[in-house]
């Protein structure tokens, strides 16, 4: 995640590709293995509903929307950030800041869900369902961190006197990365904390 | 130093990278002569996984030893996977010695574990326990020995990424951009597997679809790409004039 990238962004007419291309080899990758978390979920809703239905009446629904919430205004943050930066305009760095705060908050809501539970005796041994709410919402937050990461750089990659000759290209790729955070979270609450 | 990074000729990088293709043939072919597609379950009993080593001791002894053998023909191919990575800077930098290190190890993670299952299948009729825990510690070599191919494949993502094409002659990077990214992905793929000793069903067990299947897939699209990428890096050094200058022992 450096400032200089060295492949351009490839205008191929209209069809622009957000970051560089290969990148996307990196994210189609990671939807790949999302793809097999909520197949396995499915799965185990199928042949294990009732176990699933009342392990998920457990879940802290309000938490898990709070945290919907904040990752979605992150990415708005996200979104308003690439516009400024695209303009060199120097409030851009503030609002990746922005979204580094709401990655924190995600997380610290996490900490109180994981601490709940656990005192609840709903750890991760009780239940398969346990077993892959931990693993699957743990990997995402991984993510989350590898993203926050990602964001602190692009603070100081979106700063208008920020050279590089591709700058917008670094900056689109960790934003297509945060995005993809996002949307990998919002398929998590769905199938872990919604479907019935 | 500038003699010693005089590159080997192209025809013999050219071999030492074709090696990484004999792995996958040589090794995929011992894993699949040896019944191990699909594994045995971690979730079968001490009697049915010495029966799977009794029923099939002779392709089990086949398969191992072809995997046994499959496994050093990476040392040429991680070699010369290093000697392109050292034209990414111009010199041999730490990333290609984590490079190396990580490949001459990662030798012995594809060796060790044919090594057990041929000890298992060594004497059928022995303690249906002993055979369990050498299973067991078989495929914990195979797929939980994940941490040096992880390592491995984030060092080769920094230094791709770390590419300026300042020292290829041609401007162009010695590896695609793309390639680091699989890498990454590779790396963070194998990661669910770490995961496989507390589970003995599911998706992350030993034979599961993502600690095995999807590892597998991963693993050797891994290795495939990188022959490829590895030998494009040869066959392009060969044709640009530093290689030449190169030969003269002066470096970019």
């Amino acid at each position: 995640m450096s400032a200089e990238v060295e492949a351009p962004p490839k205008d191929r007419g209209s069809g622009h590709v957000p970051g560089e291309p290969g990148l996307w080899v990196f994210l189609l990758g990671d939807m790949v293995v999302f793809g097999i978390f909520f197949g396995t979920i499915m799965v185990l809703r199928g042949t294990h509903t009732e176990e699933f239905v009342s392990s998920q009446e457990t879940l802290h629904l309000e938490w898990g929307v709070v945290n919907t919430i904040i990752l979605l205004t992150s990415s708005l943050f996200v979104v308003i950030g690439m516009h400024l930066a695209k303009e060199r305009n120097p409030k851009a760095p503030r609002f990746f800041l922005a979204a580094i705060v709401c990655g924190l908050m995600f997380a610290g809501v996490k900490a109180v869900e994981y601490t709940s539970l656990v005192q609840d005796d709903h750890t991760a041994s009780v239940n398969d369902f346990y077993t892959y709410y931990f693993m699957f919402t743990g990997i995402h937050l991984g993510h989350v961190v590898l993203g926050m990461g990602a964001l602190l750089a692009a603070t100081r990659i979106a700063r208008p006197t920020s050279t590089g000759t591709h700058r917008m290209a670094a900056l689109e790729g960790i934003a297509s990365f945060w995005h993809l955070v996002d949307l990998l979270w919002i398929m998590l609450f769905a199938t872990l904390y919604l479907v019935r | 130093m500038t003699t010693e990074l005089r590159a080997p000729s192209a025809p013999v990088q050219r071999a030492m990278a074709w090696c990484g293709v004999a792995f996958c043939v040589i090794y995929g072919a011992g894993i699949l002569i040896a019944g191990f597609i699909p594994p045995p379950s971690p979730d079968d009993n001490a009697t049915e996984i010495s029966q799977f080593f009794a029923d099939n001791t002779g392709r089990i002894r086949t398969g191992t030893l072809l995997m046994m053998l499959g496994g050093a023909t990476m040392i040429p191919f991680f070699a010369v996977l290093t000697m392109q990575m050292r034209r990414i800077q111009g010199r041999f930098d730490g990333l290609c010695l984590a490079q190396l290190l990580a490949g001459g190890i990662a030798v012995w993670v594809f060796t060790l574990p044919p090594i057990i299952f041929a000890v298992a299948a060594f004497r059928p009729g022995q303690d249906v326990n002993v055979t369990q825990a050498l299973n067991d510690l078989g495929w914990f070599l195979f797929v939980w020995n994940l941490g040096t191919v992880t390592c491995q494949a984030i060092v080769i993502a920094v230094a791709i990424f770390s590419d300026r094409a300042e020292h290829t002659g041609d401007g162009d990077p010695v590896f695609p951009r793309w390639v680091a990214y699989l890498n990454i992905w590779v790396a963070i793929g194998f990661l669910p597997g770490a995961l496989l000793t507390y589970f003995k069903t599911g998706i992350v067990a030993w034979d599961g679809l993502l600690a095995f299947w999807l590892a597998a897939v991963l693993f050797f699209t891994w290795i495939l790409v990188l022959f490829w990428a590895t030998l494009r890096a040869v066959n392009r050094e060969a044709r640009s004039p530093q290689a030449h200058a190169s030969k003269t022992g002066v470096p970019a």
